[in-house]
């Protein structure tokens, strides 16, 4: 409840602030680069756009916003970030994907240069901790802990235990946005449940549909599998098509995963999924841009807001449809 | 006189048409966005950027010359900076780790050159199988994980790839001196014309005594060596390294070396061309962001300018101006 307090009372501090802002307004619009994460057009990386754009037009004449798409690879992050840094804007919002190593002396570079920066998604803790009195802020889940959550939900609705055998399906190999999966393998393990791990390939998190014979192929191996956890947003919206494919019943695995989509509601509603971790994409894009025209109007220090403490199963997704199909939840 | 300079222009049209066209988008670029384009800092941003692109450009240019193609480049970069990754982590030399990365190209080369010279498959099945063979390779060997290499940047020789010389970033120097180096192998060397004799009509070049095999062999090992040598110099840049490492590349590679003008057919490859349109290519989407054109249009506007360049050097050929 406080957690919701305290959330609420921020962005009626943002808004208050966007709606007081004119007085103050400087004559030229802020420029700002926003990094989305994701290709155009993918389904998470759209949301956090959206929120993006929602503040961009709250704010209207006072901001202008580019874009920077990066299919996800944390080495196009930092190119496009370097690329940021050159074009000389007032502020970047970047998601931490490539960590603290890769990008600190580009984001030092930034701050010489008196540019904004600010997180969001995937967290930089050193640089958020270096510069979180400039500004830089951090809009997103908690990662283990949110990993953790879903899992131990999972494990207690599914009513599952020891004897039991789970799949998750993530991305360990990255350094911090891997600790979601962490989380959740590490929840489940807790609970005494034998737990194989599969590592998401390029191809498939370019791509869901490329998972299919791999999930395929476990599930024919090991058709004693109680609980599937896949940590990819796109991954959890093709999962009724995996667990479909693989000649499962709905509701014969127990199916978990990450993120909102349209997609993911019809496979909640078709009962092949039954737990989703909502970490709200759409304040990824929107915090962040009031972030930084925040601190660079009135020298407000960085926030670190956690999106993402929500679950969503059968009995509440009726109320989330509607935003979800409109591309906020 | 006069003909000399017409002869100069009919024989490098495509390079002029190249350099043409990168100034014209520059130029776009500038009226734009002129407080980015007109201040050197986006240029040296692209000077340290491009150049791991560039090279593996370089090394495509090449195998497209002989005609083969080569489609494990990213998975050998992985390999090349996991090698270095490994290496550096363990004895804390730079140049220790550089043998090792060049070691891991030179054994990828080989086994590619094997592949297609000696067992006898087209190299874009071979190639396809060690892309996916290799990533699987780097991912089982590092269980997956990152490696760290927070300790490269304190390094006395870390300047060496990453530092700057007169300004200009070490990335940039080191694909300048390749090009240059390589241009001289392809158009001044007995080995470049064996390239190009291979690649414009294998079985003749057999004829006349050219070993087809050692030559297609030697040029999937320079594109072994010139991913990894591009995947260490990522490392030095990140100071990390991803078993991702590499899938970023794998289009803008080939939309490089396409615009650039080496042509699919073989016995065609510009080294020149490869180096101009890597800062072309690497340029376009840092300029249309910056040119203001929000949300979706980056991939529309980047596409549109790869066709029509090609398709202007694919005309240029056809009316045999080139």
């Amino acid at each position: 409840m406080l957690r919701k307090i305290s959330f609420v009372m921020v962005l009626a501090l943002l808004l208050s602030l966007a709606v007081t802002g004119p007085i103050m307004a400087q004559d030229e619009p802020l420029e700002i680069y926003f990094f989305p994460g994701g290709p155009e057009g993918g389904p998470f990386a759209t949301i956090v756009y959206n929120g993006a754009e929602h503040a961009n037009e709250i704010l209207g004449d006072r901001v202008e916003v580019r874009y920077r798409w990066s299919d996800w690879s944390p080495e196009r992050m930092v190119t496009q970030f370097q690329e940021a840094v050159a074009a000389n804007p007032d502020g970047i919002a970047i998601m931490g994907h490539p960590g603290d190593d890769a990008l600190e002396p580009h984001i030092d570079e930034a701050r010489e240069q008196g540019i904004i920066v600010t997180s969001q998604n995937t967290t930089l803790p050193r640089m958020e901790e270096r510069y979180v009195a400039e500004g830089f802020g951090y809009a997103g889940q908690d990662l283990y802990d949110s990993g953790y959550m879903l899992g131990e939900a999972a494990v207690e609705r599914a009513g599952l235990g020891e004897g039991n055998r789970a799949l998750v399906w993530g991305l360990l190999s990255q350094p911090t946005r891997g600790q979601r999966t962490q989380g959740a393998k590490d929840a489940v393990e807790a609970a005494g449940i034998e737990v194989d791990y599969m590592e998401i390939s390029s191809e498939v998190d370019a791509d869901a549909s490329a998972g299919i014979p791999v999930i395929s192929g476990y599930l024919a191996e090991n058709p004693d599998t109680d609980l599937v956890i896949t940590d990819h947003g796109a991954l959890t919206s093709t999962l009724d098509v995996y667990l479909e494919t693989a000649g499962m019943e709905p509701g014969e695995v127990f199916g978990a995963g990450f993120d909102l989509s349209p997609a993911t509601l019809d496979a909640i509603e078709s009962g092949y999924v039954q737990l989703v971790h909502d970490q709200q994409p759409f304040l990824q894009g929107f915090l962040p841009i009031f972030q930084i025209y925040i601190s660079a109007n009135y020298q407000f220090s960085g926030l670190h807001i956690d999106t993402g403490s929500g679950l969503v199963h059968e009995d509440n997704v009726e109320l989330l449809a509607p935003l979800i199909d409109e591309g906020i939840r | 006189m006069n003909n000399k300079i017409k002869e100069f222009t009919r024989r490098h049209s495509l390079e002029i048409g190249l350099i043409v066209i990168t100034i014209l988008v520059w130029i776009v670029f500038i009226i734009t966005s002129p407080r980015t384009f007109l201040s050197p800092k986006i240029y040296r941003t692209f000077m340290s950027t491009v150049p791991f692109v560039g090279l593996l450009a370089l090394g495509l240019t090449f195998v497209l010359a002989i005609g083969e193609i080569d489609l494990s480049f990213p998975s050998t970069m992985a390999v090349g900076g996991m090698c270095f990754g490994l290496a550096f982590a363990a004895t804390n030399s730079i140049v220790l780790g550089i043998l090792a990365a060049m070691a891991g190209g030179f054994v990828v080369g080989l086994i590619n050159g094997i592949l297609v010279t000696k067992v006898g498959m087209p190299s874009i099945v071979a190639t396809l199988g060690m892309m996916f063979f290799l990533r699987g390779f780097v991912t089982l060997s590092t269980d997956g994980s990152a490696i760290s290499l927070r300790a490269l940047g304190d390094h006395m020789l870390y300047p060496v790839f990453s530092g700057t010389f007169l300004t200009i970033p070490m990335q940039t120097v080191w694909f300048l001196f390749l090009s240059v180096f390589l241009g001289f192998i392809l158009y001044r060397h007995q080995f470049g014309d064996n390239v190009l004799f291979v690649g414009d009509n294998s079985h003749t070049a057999d004829l006349m005594g050219i070993s087809v095999s050692k030559t297609k062999i030697a040029v999937f090992i320079i594109m072994g060596m010139l991913a990894a040598l591009s995947g260490t110099m990522d490392v030095f840049r990140l100071r990390t390294w991803w078993p991702t490492q590499g899938q970023g590349y794998f289009m803008t590679a080939f939309a490089t070396v396409f615009v650039g003008g080496t042509s699919m057919k073989g016995g065609q490859g510009t080294v020149f061309g490869t180096f101009v349109a890597a800062f072309l290519i690497g340029s376009l989407e840092a300029g249309i962001v910056a040119a203001g054109l929000a949300g979706f249009w980056t991939q529309l506007i980047y596409g549109l300018i790869i066709v029509v360049s090609v398709s202007i050097h694919t005309n240029l050929r056809r009316l045999g101006i080139t």
